[in-house]
């Protein structure tokens, strides 16, 4: 499937919002992603839509601190130009409200779902950009500190979605706050 | 013949085989996205990693796109008309 590049705009430090126009027929969940084309041997990397299934177009959001493959083809996108991708791919959709975890990027999917309750983790205060719903924290300790705060963690619908380290993490230590497996969400990329 | 996920025609023998490489996947589960009658994520060690179901679960294509999908590479495709390793390259 292909896709027109709309923008690209630059949301902070190493934070990227990609736009394109949503091509005809192509229908999503909120929380899906997509795989992008970045080299012409065939290698793709994963993005998230980060736009709301009901708008015109697809909002994908690129962090590119690593300046690796995916990054570098993003960044040298132009408005005008297309995109090659498949998709809509994933199954981390929302099935009731809950706690929302974000590692970086992985917020995507919860702006693509108009969460409430985000708790976002960042490296640094430089990649922070506003979004609804958000508490940011910039410290593993200062979250999971926060999460033992929480008296109603425990009969919760938990979504959590990040890096496979982030999410490897946090899952030991939900399920160590009492978190009902069954009710633990993940989605785990680079 | 394209196979798709739920079609009662599967194909009967594909050109290229798969291997996953334990070590690399992060069960980040495009390919189980892309060619979802190939692969599927597995309990293994605690972990959530993908592994094949059926080497002719999807045709050639779409076992390739589910390699080139995978995040950290962790899925090698051979062609084994030819002998080779096609990817990753």
């Amino acid at each position: 499937m292909q896709a027109k590049v709309v923008s690209l705009k630059q949301l902070s430090e190493h934070y990227w919002r990609m736009r394109l126009a949503k091509p005809v027929g192509f229908n999503f969940k909120a929380g899906q992603y997509i795989s992008l084309l970045v080299h012409p041997d065939g290698h793709r990397r994963t993005y998230s839509i980060s736009s709301p299934p009901s708008t015109p177009y697809l909002d994908l959001l690129a962090d590119v601190t690593p300046l690796g493959l995916g990054s570098r083809y993003i960044l040298s996108l132009n408005s005008g130009g297309t995109i090659n991708f498949i998709g809509p791919l994933g199954k981390f959709v929302k099935t009731s409200d809950g706690l929302f975890l974000a590692g970086g990027s992985g917020i995507a999917p919860y702006m693509s779902m108009q969460a409430s309750s985000i708790l976002w983790s960042l490296r640094r205060k430089s990649d922070a950009f506003p979004v609804k719903n958000t508490q940011i924290f910039y410290t593993r300790q200062r979250l999971t500190g926060y999460l033992k705060s929480l008296t109603q963690v425990s009969n919760s619908h938990v979504y959590l979605c990040g890096s496979s380290s982030y999410v490897t993490s946090l899952t030991k230590h939900l399920l160590s706050l009492g978190i009902d497996p069954t009710r633990l969400h993940t989605e785990k990329f680079v | 013949m394209k196979y798709t996920p739920g079609s009662e025609k599967k194909p009967k023998k594909t050109r290229y085989q798969v291997k996953v490489i334990a070590g690399k996947c992060i069960g980040a589960a495009s390919c189980a996205a892309v060619a979802a009658m190939t692969f599927r994520l597995s309990n293994l060690n605690d972990k959530q990693l993908a592994e094949i179901i059926d080497q002719d679960g999807n045709v050639d294509e779409e076992k390739l796109l589910a390699a080139q999908s995978c995040p950290t590479s962790a899925i090698e495709v051979y062609d084994t008309k030819k002998n080779i390793k096609i990817w990753p390259k």
